[in-house]
């Protein structure tokens, strides 16, 4: 246990000492949410019908783009070969090694995101159901992009190929993330839904550390 | 029946067997084919709804079915590739990509084309064709992530794990997909592959090009690992000697 | 023929022959293509396998030679 937690410690003291890598895919959350009033016009009634959607999509490519930070700089100083020689349980490791990135790059968009959805007039009662949904839902994303992180991090250019490796992945955590706010607006129950998104949480977490583990070994070789 | 398997993993004996076969699986395939499509152009009745437009279906359903079956195909080789190290197997799941994504495209196609005069547009956001779309980026996903790759051996590992993360996400996508066409357009009755209640002299012609189709991508499957295998394997003795009789042909 | 009165209602297609034919083209590009580019690929493949022995032989020949002439030399 101590070596999650020391592998935790370490993941946040990295990500204090060099807040850009914490700090950029929030300031695309903000700027590319600040693009669509823009883009469509500000017009409170659409803007409230799109909020989910685009809240939910701009998310998702700010974990897709945040993902970069959770291997690279591992990879190319040669500790990432260290964790996989290493004769801990690399299942844990790797697991700590999301969480922390979740810590710093999808915690820090579900806080911002009540804000963003104030500012695209999402009704208040749709607020908790979003929140619920990303809460659940970013660790998913995070599990998900780091197994295309993982299969990619060896390749020199790899930016455009991860997203089309993950994106399409993504889109069950798309649709029912949205489908959540869409049901509570509609005064359908959302119970349902949050357990379905739970379920895939809970699978995210056994299942994607064994494909991530996998891949760091193709891409350490 | 384990002495059969590990013949199957050997490359020799993959090539000299197809090529014993191939003649007998084309014969079959061409005849099939032919049957299924010339009576389902030509001899069924049309449909009392749709006219003449519902012949797309005797292409456009296998093309699907085929598609997704390659998909799982890929998933089953690249299972067998990563835990037994069969790289037979790898063979395989590289030569069902390439073709995994024509047969996709040619279902999108058809289904687009048949959904102009049904729907009144070639292109909504139906459960099937999205759900299809996305399957159609899974394989350029996995062929993209290969030809990244310089290594050979490390792509082919790398896109049988995505293939693996793909085929546990291919149900749960299918879902969504159904789940949120529903919540948003209500379901369509416009169903496209519904044959139930058709007659039989409307069905069977499907199933010979159904069938056909399958032969078809056996061949196609089959060409390009026989190719892969020339490549993987021309410092060995037997290639050469391939080589020495296509030598003698020129 | 078939369900089809003549040989033109049966291009017309009762009025779909648009639809009806692009599909059935483009399914037909599709086989096509998926036998054309590996029967290509293997003729390209033997190609240059022949192509690099000939390349291989002259090699080894003009090292043959090569040598040769060196030992008539030392003599």
């Amino acid at each position: 246990m101590s070596i999650v937690i020391a592998t935790l410690r370490r993941e946040l003291l990295i990500a204090f000492r060099s807040p850009g890598d914490m700090i950029n895919p929030l300031m695309f959350f903000v700027i590319a949410v600040t693009l669509f009033p823009l883009g469509v016009g500000s017009d409170k009634a659409f803007l409230s019908e799109i909020a989910s959607g685009v809240i939910w999509v701009t998310a998702l490519l700010a974990v897709m783009l945040s993902m970069d930070s959770l291997f690279r700089s591992d990879y190319e100083d040669g500790s990432l070969e260290q964790l996989l020689l290493s004769p801990q349980p690399i299942y844990f490791i790797i697991l700590a090694k999301v969480a922390g990135h979740w810590l710093i790059s999808g915690l820090p968009l579900v806080i911002l995101a009540p804000v963003l959805a104030s500012m695209l007039a999402l009704p208040q009662q749709s607020l908790l159901p979003l929140l619920a949904g990303l809460m659940l839902g970013t660790p998913i994303l995070t599990l998900l992009g780091a197994i295309g992180m993982a299969l990619t991090v060896g390749l020199s250019r790899s930016g455009l190929l991860l997203a089309v490796l993950i994106l399409p992945l993504y889109i069950p955590v798309l649709v029912f993330g949205t489908g959540l706010v869409d049901s509570a607006q509609g005064g359908m129950g959302i119970s349902g839904l949050l357990a379905l998104l739970g379920a895939m949480l809970v699978l995210a977490v056994c299942l994607a550390p064994l494909a991530i583990v996998a891949a760091l070994r193709i891409s350490v070789n | 029946m384990w002495k059969w398997l590990y013949k199957l993993g050997s490359p020799k004996w993959f090539y000299t067997m197809t090529g014993q076969y191939m003649p007998w699986l084309v014969g079959l395939t061409v005849i099939l084919l032919g049957v299924g499509l010339v009576w389902g152009l030509a001899f069924t009745p049309p449909d009392y709804q749709m006219g003449e437009n519902y012949r797309i279906a005797y292409i456009h359903v296998p093309s699907a079915s085929i598609a997704m079956g390659c998909y799982y195909m890929m998933a089953c080789m690249a299972a067998a590739f990563l835990i037994w190290r069969i790289k037979m197997a790898d063979m395989v799941a590289k030569a069902c990509a390439p073709v995994g994504m024509t047969f996709t495209a040619a279902a999108l196609f058809t289904g687009s084309v048949w959904g102009i005069p049904t729907w009144g547009t070639w292109w909504i956001w139906d459960a099937r064709l999205t759900s299809t779309l996305i399957m159609l980026f899974l394989f350029i996903g996995v062929m993209a992530l290969r030809s990244a790759y310089d290594s050979a051996q490390s792509g082919a590992k790398a896109s049988a794990v995505l293939t693996l993360v793909g085929v546990v996400n291919v149900p749960i996508i299918k879902y969504s997909v159904e789940w949120w066409n529903t919540l948003h357009q209500g379901a369509s009755n416009l169903s496209l592959s519904n044959t139930a209640a058709n007659p039989p002299e409307v069905w069977v012609p499907a199933f010979f090009v159904g069938f056909g189709l399958l032969g078809f991508f056996l061949i196609a499957i089959i060409l390009r690992t026989r190719n892969e295998i020339l490549i993987r394997e021309r410092r060995t003795d037997w290639v050469s000697d391939i080589l020495g009789d296509a030598r003698g042909e020129n | 023929m078939g369900s089809f009165a003549s040989f033109a209602d049966f291009i017309s297609m009762g009025g779909y022959a648009v639809y009806v034919w692009s599909a059935y083209a483009f399914f037909a590009l599709v086989l096509l293509v998926n036998i054309w580019q590996p029967l290509m690929a293997r003729k390209k493949y033997f190609r240059q396998q022949l192509k690099r022995e000939q390349v291989q032989a002259e090699r080894a020949r003009a090292q043959q030679e090569h040598e040769e002439m060196r030992n008539g030399n030392a003599t």
